[in-house]
Formats: C-alpha cells, sequence, structure tokens
C-alpha cells in the first residue's frame, strides 16, 4: 500500500468527517478540512500521497487549487469529489484532466471510495513496476 | 270646235238675235233677194265679231252678185283678201267625201287666223244631216237656205225639223219656225246650259275660256276673256262685265311682263292642243295659283285654276321652316362632326386611360400577389418566431429549472454522500446483524434520491446528442435490466416483441436513449397493478424505426393527456414530472417523434419514431 497519508478538503465537514473515518478504518492516515485556508497550510506543511478534493467550496477554485498541489508535489494524487455532472468535459476544458487521478461522484459510499483509491493503486503500481523494470 | 253652249253670238238677224255657237238653221226662200235678205246681216254680224265666214253657193259668184255683195258688206273686198269671208262652190263643197271633216278644216284656218269662230251658210245643200248632229260642240254657226218651190209640205216640215229653227218669208215678213221637237230639245239645252252654268257657278275652282290672239308670223302676243265663272271672279277679283272679250293685256297690262309668260305658255296649249299644268305666281294679281289649261280647239283654251295662295303661305312657311331645320341639321352636323372629334380624342384618351388602368391594375395584381407572397412569408415568419420565441421561452424556463436543478442536485449530492458514508461506518464499527436491516434501507433510499437528483440534473443537461451507431434492442435490454430490480417480482408480465429491429443501428446518442425509454418502462411500472400487470415492447422497422411500449394500467384522463408533456406535471404521489418531458426534449432533438394514446383504466401506449440514421 504505497497511499498512506490522504488529506481531505471538502465543505460539507460531516461528510469529511465519515469519510476520514471509513478511511482510517481502511489503514490510511488521513487528515480532513473544510476550511480552504487549512487545507492550504497543511498542503503547504505537509507532503500528502492523496487529496480528495472537493471541485467547488466556499473560498476555493478546485482548478487553481489542483494546480497547486500537483505544482507542488506532481507525486501527490488528487481525486475530485463532486456532486456536478459533466466534470470530466470540464476539467478537460481547463486542459487539467490528465493532473486528476479520478473523479468520484457524489454521493458515493465508502465501497466506491477505497475501490476508487485501491484501483489508482494499482495502476501507480503496474505504472511504477513497468518503468523500473526498463 | 268645241265650244262653250253659253258662247252667244249675235246672229245678226233681227228676229233671231243671239244664238250660241252651234245653232244651225235653214231659210226658204222664193228668190236670191230673199236669201240676201237672210244672208247679208247674218255675215254682217260674223265679219264684225270677228268670225270667219263662208259661203257655199250654186257657183262662183256672178258680177251682180258680187257687186250687191260689196254694196252690202262694207269692206266686202278687204275682208275677202284677208280671207275672212270665203265663198265656195257647192259642187267644190260636194266633192268632199266627209263633208263634216270639211267643215272642220274651214273652222280650224279661222280659229289660227285669230277668228272666234266659224259662221257658214249653204245655198241649197241637201244633205245636212251629214254633220247637223254635231255642230252644237263647235263654235259654228251654220244656214241652210233652201228654195221654198222646191218643197213640199212635208219636205218643208223635214227640213224644219232637221234644225233648230226655220226662216220662212210669210205675207212679205220674216218668220220663224220651230218644230215642237225642236222646242223640247231646246229646253233641254237649256236646261242642261242651265246645269252647266250651275256647275260653273258653283264649282270652286276659276274658270276661263279664251281664245289665243296670234301675230302676223303665227306667235301668240295676247288671248281675249271669252267666258269665265263666279270662281274665277271671287278669285282674280275681276268682273266678268269688266273683261269677257276685253284682251288680257288690257285687263292685266304687266301681264306682258311677268316671267311667267302666261300668253306664251297658253298660246302653246291653244296651238299644240297639249294641256298643262302648273303652279305660278301672278305677280299683277300677286296670287299664287295652280293652273290647269287645256285646249278645247285650236285657238282657244280653257283655264281652271285654284289660288293656293294660302297653300304656298304655308310651304312658303314649310320651306323656311325646312331651310331653318337645314340650317340647324347643317349645324348639328358641324357639332356631331365637332363631337365626333372630340369623341375620337375622348376614344383615344380612354384607350391610353385603360391601357394605363391595365398598366395599373397588373401592378396592383403584381403588388398584391408580392403583398400576398410577403404576407405569407411575414406569418410564416411570424410563425416561425412565435414558434421560435415560445421554443425560447421554453428553453430560457428550462434551463433556469437547469440551473435550479443543477444546483439543488449539488447541494443534495453532499449530505448523501455523508449519509451514506456514515452508513459505511455504523456498519463497520456496529458489526450488529440487528442494524442491517435498516442500514441497508439507508442505502435504498439514498440511491433512490440520487435516481431522482439524476432526472433533475437529466433535464437541466439535456444538450445536442452525442451521436453513436446504437442498437436499438440492446438499448432496450439495458433499460429492462437496470429495472429489473422492480420488475423481477414475477408479477409483472414484460413482452418484447423486437424481432423487427433485432441487429438495427440507429445513430442516436445511447445516454438519452436509455433516459428515455427507462423513464417509459418506469412510468408503465408505475401504472400498471401487480397481478395482472403487463407491459409490451413492440419495435417496427420500416423507413424508419418505431418503438412502442403499451401497458394495461391506470391510464390517464382526457383532460391530463395535452399536459403528460409538460415539465412537473405528475399524478403520482412521487415524482418530479419531469420524464415525459425529458422524452420529448430527447425525442425531439432526435428528430423523432413521440405521441401517447390512453385510456383511463384501460392503459397507456407511449410510441416514439426515430431516424435509422
Amino acid at each position: 500500500m504505497s497511499t498512506k497519508k490522504i488529506l481531505i478538503i471538502d465543505d460539507d465537514a460531516e461528510l469529511c468527517e465519515e469519510m476520514a473515518e471509513s478511511l482510517q478504518a481502511e489503514g490510511y492516515q488521513v487528515q480532513n478540512t473544510s476550511d480552504t485556508a487549512e487545507g492550504e497550510s497543511l498542503l503547504s506543511s505537509q507532503k500528502f500521497d492523496c487529496v480528495f478534493l472537493d471541485y467547488k467550496m466556499p473560498g476555493l477554485d478546485g482548478i487553481e487549487m489542483l494546480k497547486k498541489i500537483k505544482h507542488k508535489n506532481p507525486q501527490t494524487k488528487v481525486f475530485i469529489a463532486t456532486g456536478r455532472p459533466f466534470i470530466e468535459k470540464l476539467l478537460e476544458e481547463e486542459k487539467v484532466l490528465s493532473l486528476v487521478a479520478g473523479i468520484i461522484n457524489k454521493p458515493f459510499n465508502s465501497e466506491t471510495l477505497i475501490n476508487k483509491l485501491q484501483s489508482t493503486d494499482k495502476k501507480y503500481l503496474n505504472r511504477k513496476r513497468s518503468q523500473d523494470d526498463r | 270646235m268645241k265650244t262653250i253652249r253659253f258662247d252667244k253670238r249675235k246672229s245678226g238677224i233681227p228676229m233671231v238675235g243671239e244664238v250660241p255657237w252651234g245653232t244651225h238653221f235653214c231659210q226658204f226662200y222664193q228668190n236670191g233677194r230673199e236669201f240676201f235678205d237672210v244672208c247679208i246681216p247674218y255675215f254682217k254680224a260674223g265679219l264684225k265679231h270677228n268670225e270667219r265666214c263662208v259661203c257655199v253657193t250654186s257657183g262662183p259668184l256672178k258680177n251682180e252678185e258680187n257687186k250687191f255683195l260689196k254694196k252690202n258688206l262694207p269692206r266686202f273686198d278687204t275682208y275677202k283678201t284677208s280671207g275672212q269671208i270665203e265663198f265656195v262652190s257647192l259642187e267644190e263643197w260636194n266633192r268632199n267625201k266627209n263633208t263634216a271633216k270639211a267643215l272642220f278644216a274651214h273652222l280650224d284656218k279661222g280659229i289660227i287666223k285669230g277668228f272666234d269662230g266659224l259662221r257658214i251658210a249653204f245655198l241649197n245643200f241637201r244633205y245636212p244631216n251629214q254633220f247637223t248632229n254635231t255642230l252644237n260642240t263647235y263654235n259654228i254657226l251654220a244656214l241652210f237656205a233652201y228654195p221654198h218651190n222646191e218643197f213640199n209640205t212635208i219636205g218643208l216640215m223635214k227640213a224644219v225639223k232637221n234644225h233648230h229653227f226655220a226662216l220662212v218669208k210669210n205675207t212679205g215678213k220674216w218668220e220663224i219656225l220651230k218644230s215642237s221637237e225642236v222646242s223640247i230639245i231646246k229646253d233641254e239645252l237649256k236646261r242642261s246650259e242651265e246645269k252647266l252654268r250651275s256647275l260653273f257657278s258653283n264649282m270652286s275652282e276659276g274658270f276661263a275660256y279664251y281664245r289665243i290672239l296670234l301675230d302676223k308670223k303665227g306667235k301668240p302676243y295676247d288671248y281675249i276673256f271669252l267666258e269665265i265663272n263666279d270662281a274665277f271672279e271671287k278669285l282674280t277679283g275681276l268682273k266678268a262685265k269688266k273683261i269677257i272679250g276685253r284682251k288680257v293685256t288690257q285687263v292685266l297690262p304687266e301681264i306682258q311682263n311677268d316671267p311667267a309668260n302666261w300668253i306664251g305658255k297658253f298660246g302653246k296649249v291653244a296651238l299644240s292642243g297639249k294641256p298643262i299644268q302648273f303652279e305660278n305666281y301672278a305677280q299683277e294679281l300677286q296670287r299664287w295659283y295652280t293652273v290647269s289649261a287645256f285646249c278645247p280647239h285650236k285657238g282657244y283654251f280653257a283655264v281652271t285654276f285654284s289660288d293656293i295662295t294660302e297653300r304656298k303661305k304655308a310651304e312658303q312657311g314649310l320651306s323656311t321652316a325646312h331651310e331653318q331645320l337645314q340650317m340647324q341639321a347643317e349645324e348639328l352636323e358641324a357639332t356631331n362632326e365637332e363631337l365626333r372629334v372630340q369623341t375620337d380624342e375622348l376614344l383615344m384618351a380612354n384607350k391610353e386611360l385603360q391601357e394605363t388602368r391595365d398598366e395599373l391594375r397588373k401592378s396592383h395584381d403584381r403588388l398584391e400577389q408580392r403583398v400576398t407572397e410577403r404576407t405569407a412569408e411575414l406569418q410564416q415568419t411570424h410563425a416561425a418566431l412565435l414558434a421560435a420565441q415560445q421554443e425560447t421561452e421554453r428553453a430560457r424556463r428550462l434551463s433556469d429549472i437547469g440551473t435550479l436543478a443543477a444546483t439543488v442536485a449539488h447541494e443534495l449530492r453532499n449530505p448523501l454522500a455523508a449519509i451514506s458514508m456514515a452508513v459505511a461506518n455504523i456498519k463497520r464499527k456496529a458489526q450488529n446483524p440487528l442494524l442491517e436491516k435498516n442500514l441497508s434501507n439507508i442505502g435504498k433510499k439514498i440511491i433512490e434520491s440520487d435516481q431522482i437528483i439524476n432526472n433533475l440534473l437529466f433535464y437541466s443537461r439535456i444538450g445536442n446528442p452525442h451521436y453513436e451507431q446504437v442498437a436499438i434492442n440492446q438499448i432496450l435490454d439495458e433499460c429492462l435490466e437496470s429495472l429489473s430490480h422492480r420488475y423481477n417480482t414475477g408479477e409483472i408480465i414484460i413482452i418484447k416483441n423486437t424481432e423487427a429491429t433485432k441487429n438495427i443501428l440507429i445513430k442516436a446518442d445511447p445516454l438519452q436513449m436509455k433516459e428515455v425509454f427507462s423513464n417509459i418502462l418506469n412510468n408503465s411500472y408505475d401504472a400498471v397493478s401487480k397481478p395482472e400487470g403487463r407491459i409490451e415492447i413492440t419495435t417496427v422497422h420500416s423507413d424508419g424505426l418505431a418503438v412502442c411500449i403499451s401497458d394495461n394500467g391506470v391510464g390517464i384522463s382526457a383532460a391530463d393527456l395535452g399536459k403528460v408533456f409538460e415539465p412537473f406535471f405528475t399524478t403520482k404521489a412521487k415524482g418530479t414530472g419531469l420524464g415525459l418531458s425529458v422524452c420529448k426534449q430527447i425525442i425531439d432533438l432526435h428528430d423523432g417523434t413521440i405521441g401517447i394514446e390512453s385510456h383511463e383504466n384501460k392503459g397507456t401506449k407511449v410510441c416514439i419514431t426515430l431516424r435509422i440514421k
């Protein structure tokens, strides 16, 4: 399990708590925040393997944040969690779709969440393994 | 010569007095002296009164006879030379085959010379019957002298009977002998004459009898009034007493200068015997006459005439009126000509106007047509605009709804996600089978809620379809599959008649198509009652493609049927009322049709047609 440290940024504090609890139950080291400024400061002070980012929340432009995260640490996997439809299209138009590890449509359950997380890990691992093989 | 009975002549014989023309009488003489007793005054009167005298004697005149005549007849030689008196031997006379003709020849000779008639005496001519019967119609006086001693009493009586009267010397005195027959005839003649006179007096036409006078060259130069009637007096104002026996030039001196040339005209009639008729104006009398002149015998003429002055005046009035009318007619003609010219001009102008009008009408028609066309275009445009406006309105409304839906959906998805996560955490932490069912129910409701959100979102994000080649049957199967958790209770019969569209591909947006059929199938499911519920899917493939989904459910009331495609219209206890609205949007975008038939408590049938490409 390569992904250990996870940051959840979502303006729905209860969702953040439930997600964090579920992921912690799976053995991940999870931090969460509903405050954009806190999220930014966490990101700048620590290094996360994975970030679950609400696409849009007060005081936060999801795309800017995504760019910042990837700029600071390209290794960080960013999942966009959103209730908005056609988010892929939107990201594609902003030319940032390649920066995201996955999109998680709200409402999601814990299975979906964990599956998504693990599937990207596998992709990542496979990709890394093939790179190592060379 | 035919004559007028009342033209009386002086016989010259005292006891006889005046006799009318045509009179013939006899004389019985004892000797030559007695013959001359009668003959001399007889001829004397004739010569004096312009008559031609002829004496038929036994032979040429003896000297003493000549002397006697010369002595007793004044200007005898002159008369003899001029031919007014002539002596013819009986022998010579008797040579005439037709003695009557010879007699009339003598008369004509006299008339031509201008004499009034013929006075003849026969000495011992025994055949007076050859012409005496016809004498009375001519201007002839005849004396027949018979030797007294050659007649016995009977012979004498016969002779008397043959003549109008007879002169006989009785005891030295001449007496007139008349047979009773002669008296009767004379009476008759008198009556007849009276009748004639009456006729002449009473006739309305003027009548006059004239003798023409000829100059030495035989040319008429005057004429003499011999007889006129009362009407003549009335019409001309000339009285018989003053004019009979007088020359017309004496009575009416100006007649010679009258351009009507009366004398010439009448002379021609009197000499040629050809009657004439004419109308003329007598300047002297200042009157118009219609005149008929005829010739009873050479040298004489009779004239009947009527005063037509009044008629002429009327005619002149008529003529004047006619002339005025003529002038008016000419003026009218001129006016008419002018009018004709004006009419022509008007016709021309009218023609031009007509042409202009035709052109105007054409222009008008063209304009009218253009107006009609433009109106139609405008109406179409207007209709299109109206439709577009309605569409815009609808789109705007839908857009508003979409924006709202998207916002709501987004807002709801966060809490749903939180609930879902919380359920998972509770389940993990509790590890309590008693909670399993409750948590499962919560999970189901979260899915249902998400479906509602999906509908809202789908409605909001209906945009241009992302066309792909889609197998219609596969879409239908997927829809049935995804809804199988609802149908698979075994209580509802699903009938599929989709063989017609097996392997048929259409160009469509698969997600939108799924949405359409899922919605319709969900509606059907909601409509049917479980025990006998039946949903039938039938596809038809012809030019395009048709999918009909029918059920035997509750149906839709006629009142509601018209509203089913309106957004947010629903009869369900739960439901957004967007399902069929979404379907119609999608099918419209695919250039297809969607129709719905329904009868309450019998069922509903929704048919969709789509183009294959």
